[in-house]
Protein backbone atom coordinates (compact mmCIF):
# COMPACT_ATOMS: atom_id res chain seq x y z
CA UNK A 1 0.00 0.00 0.00
CA UNK A 2 1.62 3.53 -0.82
CA UNK A 3 0.88 6.87 1.45
CA UNK A 4 -2.81 8.04 2.14
CA UNK A 5 -3.93 11.18 3.01
CA UNK A 6 -7.18 12.36 4.99
CA UNK A 7 -8.89 14.17 7.47
CA UNK A 8 -10.92 13.63 10.78
CA UNK A 9 -14.25 14.29 9.72
CA UNK A 10 -16.05 17.23 11.45
CA UNK A 11 -20.01 18.03 10.66
CA UNK A 12 -18.54 21.66 9.77
CA UNK A 13 -15.74 19.79 6.83
CA UNK A 14 -18.85 17.31 5.69
CA UNK A 15 -19.50 19.60 2.84
CA UNK A 16 -16.13 19.50 2.09
CA UNK A 17 -14.84 16.48 2.20
CA UNK A 18 -17.68 14.89 -0.15
CA UNK A 19 -16.88 17.91 -2.48
CA UNK A 20 -13.31 16.61 -2.33
CA UNK A 21 -12.87 12.97 -2.46
CA UNK A 22 -10.61 13.04 -5.07
CA UNK A 23 -8.25 14.51 -2.97
CA UNK A 24 -8.93 12.32 -0.06
CA UNK A 25 -7.70 8.94 0.45
CA UNK A 26 -9.29 8.29 4.21
CA UNK A 27 -11.53 9.26 6.60
CA UNK A 28 -10.89 9.29 10.32
CA UNK A 29 -13.73 9.06 12.47
CA UNK A 30 -13.89 9.80 16.46
CA UNK A 31 -15.82 6.30 17.63
CA UNK A 32 -17.67 8.02 20.63
CA UNK A 33 -19.50 10.63 18.67
CA UNK A 34 -21.46 7.88 16.70
CA UNK A 35 -22.17 5.30 19.24
CA UNK A 36 -25.77 6.57 19.62
CA UNK A 37 -26.12 7.02 16.01
CA UNK A 38 -29.51 6.60 14.24
CA UNK A 39 -29.96 4.07 12.04
CA UNK A 40 -30.18 6.54 9.38
CA UNK A 41 -26.97 7.95 10.91
CA UNK A 42 -25.44 4.43 10.60
CA UNK A 43 -26.36 4.44 6.69
CA UNK A 44 -24.80 7.56 6.22
CA UNK A 45 -21.93 6.50 7.28
CA UNK A 46 -22.13 3.07 5.10
CA UNK A 47 -22.31 5.11 2.47
CA UNK A 48 -19.57 7.31 3.34
CA UNK A 49 -17.59 4.13 4.12
CA UNK A 50 -18.41 2.97 0.50
CA UNK A 51 -16.57 5.93 -1.12
CA UNK A 52 -13.80 6.46 1.12
CA UNK A 53 -12.56 4.00 3.40
CA UNK A 54 -13.00 4.86 6.86
CA UNK A 55 -11.23 4.57 10.17
CA UNK A 56 -12.60 4.53 13.84
CA UNK A 57 -10.71 6.59 16.63
CA UNK A 58 -11.31 6.38 19.90
CA UNK A 59 -10.77 8.91 22.71
CA UNK A 60 -12.38 7.48 25.52
CA UNK A 61 -11.34 3.49 26.46
CA UNK A 62 -8.39 4.92 28.49
CA UNK A 63 -6.39 1.77 26.96
CA UNK A 64 -3.03 2.83 29.22
CA UNK A 65 -4.01 2.56 32.42
CA UNK A 66 -3.48 -0.11 35.52
CA UNK A 67 -7.31 -0.40 35.18
CA UNK A 68 -9.19 -2.83 32.72
CA UNK A 69 -10.75 -0.92 29.83
CA UNK A 70 -14.78 -1.46 30.38
CA UNK A 71 -16.57 -3.79 28.08
CA UNK A 72 -19.18 -1.87 27.43
CA UNK A 73 -17.16 0.67 25.61
CA UNK A 74 -15.51 -2.33 23.83
CA UNK A 75 -18.54 -3.72 22.23
CA UNK A 76 -20.02 -0.08 21.42
CA UNK A 77 -16.59 0.42 19.44
CA UNK A 78 -17.26 -3.19 18.03
CA UNK A 79 -20.68 -3.03 17.28
CA UNK A 80 -20.37 0.55 15.05
CA UNK A 81 -17.21 -0.89 13.71
CA UNK A 82 -19.30 -3.92 12.28
CA UNK A 83 -22.31 -1.73 11.42
CA UNK A 84 -19.95 0.75 8.97
CA UNK A 85 -17.68 -1.67 8.14
CA UNK A 86 -14.74 0.50 9.16
CA UNK A 87 -11.21 -0.20 7.62
CA UNK A 88 -9.29 -0.16 10.95
CA UNK A 89 -9.44 1.68 14.61
CA UNK A 90 -7.04 3.36 17.01
CA UNK A 91 -6.61 4.23 20.33
CA UNK A 92 -4.54 6.54 22.59
CA UNK A 93 -2.00 5.31 25.22
CA UNK A 94 -3.38 6.98 27.78
CA UNK A 95 -5.40 6.92 31.19
CA UNK A 96 -8.81 9.36 30.79
CA UNK A 97 -10.48 8.53 34.43
CA UNK A 98 -9.00 7.40 37.83
CA UNK A 99 -10.53 6.94 41.49
CA UNK A 100 -14.08 6.88 39.65
CA UNK A 101 -13.38 10.65 37.76
CA UNK A 102 -13.83 11.21 34.63
CA UNK A 103 -10.62 13.65 33.49
CA UNK A 104 -12.67 14.62 30.54
CA UNK A 105 -9.43 13.60 28.08
CA UNK A 106 -6.54 12.04 27.48
CA UNK A 107 -3.97 12.24 30.15
CA UNK A 108 -0.59 10.93 30.14
CA UNK A 109 0.46 7.49 33.54
CA UNK A 110 2.86 6.78 35.06
CA UNK A 111 5.05 5.46 32.69
CA UNK A 112 5.70 2.03 34.43
CA UNK A 113 5.86 -1.54 34.02
CA UNK A 114 2.83 -1.57 35.38
CA UNK A 115 0.95 0.80 33.05
CA UNK A 116 2.90 -1.06 30.50
CA UNK A 117 1.65 -4.22 31.47
CA UNK A 118 -1.91 -3.01 32.01
CA UNK A 119 -1.77 -1.44 28.60
CA UNK A 120 -0.65 -4.77 27.10
CA UNK A 121 -3.82 -6.84 28.85
CA UNK A 122 -6.25 -3.88 27.50
CA UNK A 123 -5.06 -4.04 24.05
CA UNK A 124 -5.17 -7.28 24.63
CA UNK A 125 -9.43 -7.13 25.80
CA UNK A 126 -9.83 -4.88 23.22
CA UNK A 127 -9.08 -7.13 20.18
CA UNK A 128 -10.10 -9.95 21.30
CA UNK A 129 -13.45 -8.12 21.63
CA UNK A 130 -13.44 -5.46 18.34
CA UNK A 131 -12.41 -8.02 16.20
CA UNK A 132 -8.88 -6.58 15.21
CA UNK A 133 -6.06 -4.94 17.43
CA UNK A 134 -5.98 -1.14 17.47
CA UNK A 135 -3.00 0.96 16.27
CA UNK A 136 -1.71 2.99 19.89
CA UNK A 137 -1.51 6.92 19.59
CA UNK A 138 1.05 8.82 21.53
CA UNK A 139 -0.31 11.52 23.30
CA UNK A 140 1.10 14.93 24.11
CA UNK A 141 1.29 15.81 28.27
CA UNK A 142 2.29 18.81 29.74
CA UNK A 143 2.69 17.09 32.70
CA UNK A 144 5.95 14.63 33.31
CA UNK A 145 4.13 11.77 34.63
CA UNK A 146 5.22 11.30 38.61
CA UNK A 147 5.84 7.94 38.81
CA UNK A 148 7.62 7.02 35.60
CA UNK A 149 10.75 4.76 35.79
CA UNK A 150 10.69 4.93 31.75
CA UNK A 151 11.32 7.73 29.21
CA UNK A 152 8.39 8.16 26.96
CA UNK A 153 10.08 6.38 24.12
CA UNK A 154 10.96 3.33 25.63
CA UNK A 155 7.92 3.05 27.44
CA UNK A 156 6.18 3.59 24.06
CA UNK A 157 7.97 0.83 22.53
CA UNK A 158 7.65 -1.33 25.37
CA UNK A 159 3.62 -1.39 25.25
CA UNK A 160 3.94 -1.30 20.92
CA UNK A 161 5.98 -4.37 21.33
CA UNK A 162 4.41 -6.09 24.22
CA UNK A 163 0.86 -5.95 22.88
CA UNK A 164 2.03 -6.53 18.76
CA UNK A 165 0.15 -2.77 18.43
CA UNK A 166 0.70 -0.83 15.11
CA UNK A 167 1.34 2.42 16.75
CA UNK A 168 -0.47 5.80 15.16
CA UNK A 169 2.04 8.29 15.28
CA UNK A 170 1.10 11.58 16.10
CA UNK A 171 3.70 13.54 15.23
CA UNK A 172 2.80 17.26 17.05
CA UNK A 173 1.75 15.21 20.09
CA UNK A 174 5.85 14.15 19.50
CA UNK A 175 6.98 17.50 18.84
CA UNK A 176 5.14 19.13 21.80
CA UNK A 177 6.65 16.78 24.19
CA UNK A 178 10.22 17.21 23.13
CA UNK A 179 10.10 20.87 22.94
CA UNK A 180 7.84 20.93 26.20
CA UNK A 181 10.51 19.15 28.26
CA UNK A 182 13.81 20.28 26.40
CA UNK A 183 13.98 16.86 24.03
CA UNK A 184 15.36 16.95 20.36
CA UNK A 185 12.12 15.86 18.30
CA UNK A 186 14.14 14.37 16.04
CA UNK A 187 16.29 12.17 18.42
CA UNK A 188 13.06 10.79 19.70
CA UNK A 189 11.23 9.96 16.58
CA UNK A 190 14.23 7.85 15.87
CA UNK A 191 14.10 6.01 19.26
CA UNK A 192 10.54 4.89 18.63
CA UNK A 193 9.69 1.72 16.92
CA UNK A 194 9.35 3.21 13.55
CA UNK A 195 8.76 -0.75 12.11
CA UNK A 196 5.48 -0.48 13.49
CA UNK A 197 4.67 3.08 12.51
CA UNK A 198 1.44 2.40 9.96
CA UNK A 199 -0.50 5.68 10.40
CA UNK A 200 0.41 9.45 11.06
CA UNK A 201 -1.13 12.48 12.85
CA UNK A 202 -0.63 16.13 11.86
CA UNK A 203 -2.59 18.58 14.28
CA UNK A 204 -1.86 22.09 15.65
CA UNK A 205 -1.19 23.99 19.09
CA UNK A 206 -0.34 27.37 20.36
CA UNK A 207 2.41 28.30 22.04
CA UNK A 208 1.85 30.25 25.85
CA UNK A 209 3.95 32.03 28.29
CA UNK A 210 3.81 30.96 31.52
CA UNK A 211 4.64 33.33 34.57
CA UNK A 212 7.77 31.40 35.29
CA UNK A 213 8.83 32.71 31.91
CA UNK A 214 9.01 29.15 30.29
CA UNK A 215 7.07 28.54 27.39
CA UNK A 216 4.92 25.61 26.51
CA UNK A 217 3.23 24.24 23.52
CA UNK A 218 -0.70 23.20 23.85
CA UNK A 219 -1.58 20.43 21.15
CA UNK A 220 -4.94 22.18 20.92
CA UNK A 221 -5.78 20.93 16.95
CA UNK A 222 -6.99 24.58 17.14
CA UNK A 223 -4.33 25.73 14.28
CA UNK A 224 -2.74 24.92 11.29
CA UNK A 225 -0.10 22.00 11.22
CA UNK A 226 3.15 23.98 12.01
CA UNK A 227 6.05 23.50 9.53
CA UNK A 228 8.29 21.02 11.83
CA UNK A 229 5.32 18.30 12.27
CA UNK A 230 6.08 18.45 8.09
CA UNK A 231 9.94 18.24 9.15
CA UNK A 232 8.92 15.61 11.26
CA UNK A 233 6.77 13.56 8.63
CA UNK A 234 9.91 14.45 5.95
CA UNK A 235 12.12 12.58 8.35
CA UNK A 236 10.07 9.75 9.26
CA UNK A 237 9.33 8.80 5.34
CA UNK A 238 13.40 8.49 5.43
CA UNK A 239 13.57 6.32 7.82
CA UNK A 240 10.53 3.75 7.29
CA UNK A 241 9.91 2.20 3.52
CA UNK A 242 6.26 1.69 4.59
CA UNK A 243 3.13 3.25 3.09
CA UNK A 244 1.94 5.47 5.72
CA UNK A 245 -1.85 6.90 6.02
CA UNK A 246 -1.31 10.24 7.43
CA UNK A 247 -4.49 12.32 9.23
CA UNK A 248 -4.85 16.24 9.99
CA UNK A 249 -6.59 16.55 13.16
CA UNK A 250 -8.59 20.02 13.34
CA UNK A 251 -11.35 20.17 15.66
CA UNK A 252 -12.72 23.62 15.65
CA UNK A 253 -11.90 27.01 14.36
CA UNK A 254 -11.86 25.61 10.88
CA UNK A 255 -10.44 27.49 7.97
CA UNK A 256 -11.51 27.64 4.18
CA UNK A 257 -11.52 24.28 3.30
CA UNK A 258 -9.18 25.16 0.48
CA UNK A 259 -6.61 25.62 3.18
CA UNK A 260 -7.05 22.23 4.42
CA UNK A 261 -6.58 20.89 1.26
CA UNK A 262 -3.31 22.93 0.69
CA UNK A 263 -2.26 21.12 4.25
CA UNK A 264 -2.75 17.63 2.78
CA UNK A 265 -0.54 18.35 -0.35
CA UNK A 266 2.01 19.75 1.92
CA UNK A 267 1.91 16.33 3.66
CA UNK A 268 1.72 14.61 0.55
CA UNK A 269 4.82 16.41 -0.98
CA UNK A 270 6.33 16.13 2.16
CA UNK A 271 6.67 12.48 2.14
CA UNK A 272 7.16 12.06 -1.72
CA UNK A 273 10.11 14.09 -1.26
CA UNK A 274 11.48 11.68 1.38
CA UNK A 275 10.43 8.64 -0.45
CA UNK A 276 12.60 10.08 -3.85
CA UNK A 277 15.49 10.89 -1.04
CA UNK A 278 15.56 7.71 0.47
CA UNK A 279 15.59 5.79 -2.79
CA UNK B 1 11.97 14.52 26.67
CA UNK B 2 9.68 13.61 29.58
CA UNK B 3 11.94 11.27 31.89
CA UNK B 4 11.60 9.00 34.63
CA UNK B 5 10.45 10.81 37.75
CA UNK B 6 11.29 10.32 41.24
CA UNK B 7 11.62 6.64 41.94
CA UNK B 8 8.71 4.66 42.19
CA UNK B 9 5.92 3.58 39.96
CA UNK B 10 6.12 -0.20 40.02
CA UNK B 11 2.73 -1.44 41.12
CA UNK B 12 1.63 2.22 42.20
CA UNK B 13 0.32 3.25 38.97
CA UNK B 14 -3.60 3.12 39.97
CA UNK B 15 -3.64 5.05 42.83
CA UNK B 16 -1.38 7.61 41.37
CA UNK B 17 -3.94 7.74 38.29
CA UNK B 18 -6.46 8.35 40.81
CA UNK B 19 -4.52 11.01 42.32
CA UNK B 20 -3.91 12.75 39.01
CA UNK B 21 -7.69 12.28 38.07
CA UNK B 22 -8.18 14.27 41.42
CA UNK B 23 -5.77 17.50 40.70
CA UNK B 24 -6.58 17.62 37.04
CA UNK B 25 -11.06 17.40 37.83
CA UNK B 26 -11.15 19.10 41.10
CA UNK B 27 -10.70 22.89 41.53
CA UNK B 28 -9.85 23.00 45.59
CA UNK B 29 -8.17 20.23 45.76
CA UNK B 30 -5.89 21.69 43.09
CA UNK B 31 -5.39 24.57 44.81
CA UNK B 32 -4.87 22.95 48.12
CA UNK B 33 -2.12 20.99 46.54
CA UNK B 34 -0.15 24.27 45.05
CA UNK B 35 -0.29 25.75 48.01
CA UNK B 36 0.41 23.00 50.41
CA UNK B 37 1.42 19.71 48.62
CA UNK B 38 2.30 17.82 51.89
CA UNK B 39 -0.60 18.84 53.86
CA UNK B 40 -3.05 18.05 51.03
CA UNK B 41 -1.53 14.53 50.06
CA UNK B 42 -1.61 14.08 53.96
CA UNK B 43 -5.21 12.05 54.41
CA UNK B 44 -4.96 10.57 50.68
CA UNK B 45 -3.87 7.39 51.77
CA UNK B 46 -0.52 7.08 49.54
CA UNK B 47 2.00 4.68 49.83
CA UNK B 48 5.61 6.39 50.53
CA UNK B 49 6.80 6.11 47.36
CA UNK B 50 3.59 7.99 45.57
CA UNK B 51 3.43 10.46 47.88
CA UNK B 52 7.22 11.34 46.74
CA UNK B 53 6.46 11.13 43.06
CA UNK B 54 3.47 13.71 43.52
CA UNK B 55 5.40 15.70 45.67
CA UNK B 56 8.02 16.25 42.65
CA UNK B 57 5.82 17.35 40.36
CA UNK B 58 6.05 20.68 38.70
CA UNK B 59 3.40 22.83 40.54
CA UNK B 60 3.18 25.18 36.94
CA UNK B 61 2.77 22.49 34.71
CA UNK B 62 0.36 20.63 36.76
CA UNK B 63 -1.70 24.11 37.17
CA UNK B 64 -1.21 24.29 33.22
CA UNK B 65 -2.30 21.02 32.81
CA UNK B 66 -5.11 21.26 34.99
CA UNK B 67 -6.75 24.34 33.04
CA UNK B 68 -5.99 22.84 29.77
CA UNK B 69 -8.34 19.83 30.37
CA UNK B 70 -10.82 22.46 32.39
CA UNK B 71 -11.33 24.34 29.29
CA UNK B 72 -11.41 21.09 26.91
CA UNK B 73 -14.49 19.67 29.39
CA UNK B 74 -16.56 23.48 29.12
CA UNK B 75 -15.83 23.43 25.21
CA UNK B 76 -18.11 20.21 25.17
CA UNK B 77 -16.59 19.54 22.21
CA UNK B 78 -17.70 15.80 21.22
CA UNK B 79 -14.48 13.71 20.91
CA UNK B 80 -11.67 16.08 20.63
CA UNK B 81 -9.22 14.07 19.22
CA UNK B 82 -5.46 13.46 20.95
Amino acid sequence: MGDRFGLLWRPALAAGILANLDRIDVVELIAEDHFRASRAGLRALRTLAAQVPLLLHGVSLGAASTVPVEIRRLDNLARLAEAIGVAGWSEHLAFVRGGGVEIGHLAAPPRSQASIEGACRNLERATRIVGTAPAVENIATLVEPPGSTLDEPDWITAIVRGAGAGLLLDLHNLYANAVNFGADPFAMLRRLPLDRVASVHLGGGRWVDRPNGRRRLIDDHLHDVPPEAFDLLGELGRLTPRGLTVVIERDDHFPPFPRLLQQLDEARECLAQARRAAA
Amino acid sequence: MPGPGPAGGGMSSSALESMLARLYTDEAFLKAFLEDPGAALHRAGLDETDRASLLAIDRDDLLLAAESYSAKRLSRRPGGAG
